[in-house]
């Protein structure tokens, strides 16, 4: 199971929102597996080289991206709090909450849930939880705890 | 002493350590360092060829090395280097 807190829940549905039609993304870090800090992180725009270097679509709408350099404040800023990544988000806006082909290609953290915020639905939004291990993708459910 | 940061995919080859500092002037000798230190990583990073994998990103402080010398960007004391593998998807 993935134990998510409303508030975390509410701020990644609220991201994809406003980014809509963009994919938003993000990480999720906290301590013994609770997430309770989001990093809000840019989907880099078309033009950026890394795009075709990993053969992702160019438009913002069909693949996030994240900004290493920001990934790289992230992750100074858990080593600081003393907390870890325990998720990887970003948002389907028109497709179900479930990995992608080029989601599968492009795991590389095994050992974190990916969190996919399904927009398909506007009136709906939706989060679901997988890990995704050598190209097997394996869905873990969300429980929703108090902050 | 140069401190290295590996990323938590890496760290299954690096007897769980998050960061190392180990000696060398330049990104090519730090990968060349690690992998006697910890072996397989180098082919994690760098391709056949030996170029950077173009799912790695690799920055020296604050700047990618793609924007300076590649893997001949110089490093010295004091510096930090970070293993980024790209957070990516459709």
């Amino acid at each position: 199971m993935f134990q998510l807190t409303k508030e975390i829940s509410d701020a990644l549905i609220s991201h994809a929102q406003e980014e809509d039609p963009y994919e938003c993304c993000g990480l999720l870090a906290g301590k013994d597996g609770v997430a309770t800090k989001i990093y809000r992180i840019t989907n880099l725009p078309s033009d950026d080289p890394s795009i075709k270097d990993l053969k992702v679509p160019a438009d913002r709408t069909l693949r996030y991206v994240m900004a290493p350099n920001e990934q790289i404040a992230a992750f100074k800023q858990m080593r600081e709090d003393g907390t870890e990544i325990l998720a990887i988000y970003h948002s389907h806006t028109h497709s179900p909450a479930y990995p992608s082909p080029t989601d599968v290609r492009l795991a590389f953290y095994p050992d974190v849930h990916y969190l996919i915020a399904s927009l398909e639905d506007k009136n709906r939004p939706h989060i679901r939880a997988f890990t995704i291990l050598d190209e097997q993708i394996s869905e873990t459910e969300i429980v929703y705890s108090k902050p | 002493m140069i401190k290295v940061r590996i990323p938590t995919p890496l760290r299954r080859l690096t007897e769980g350590q998050g960061e190392v500092n180990i000696e060398g002037d330049s990104i090519t000798a730090l990968i060349d360092t690690l992998e006697t230190q910890f072996p397989g990583i180098k082919e994690r990073l760098c391709d056949e060829e030996g170029a950077v994998r173009r799912f790695v990103n690799i920055y020296v402080n604050e700047e990618d090395i793609r924007f300076h010398q590649g893997l001949n960007t110089p490093v010295k004391q004091g510096d930090e280097v970070s293993i980024i593998p790209a957070i990516a998807g459709g």
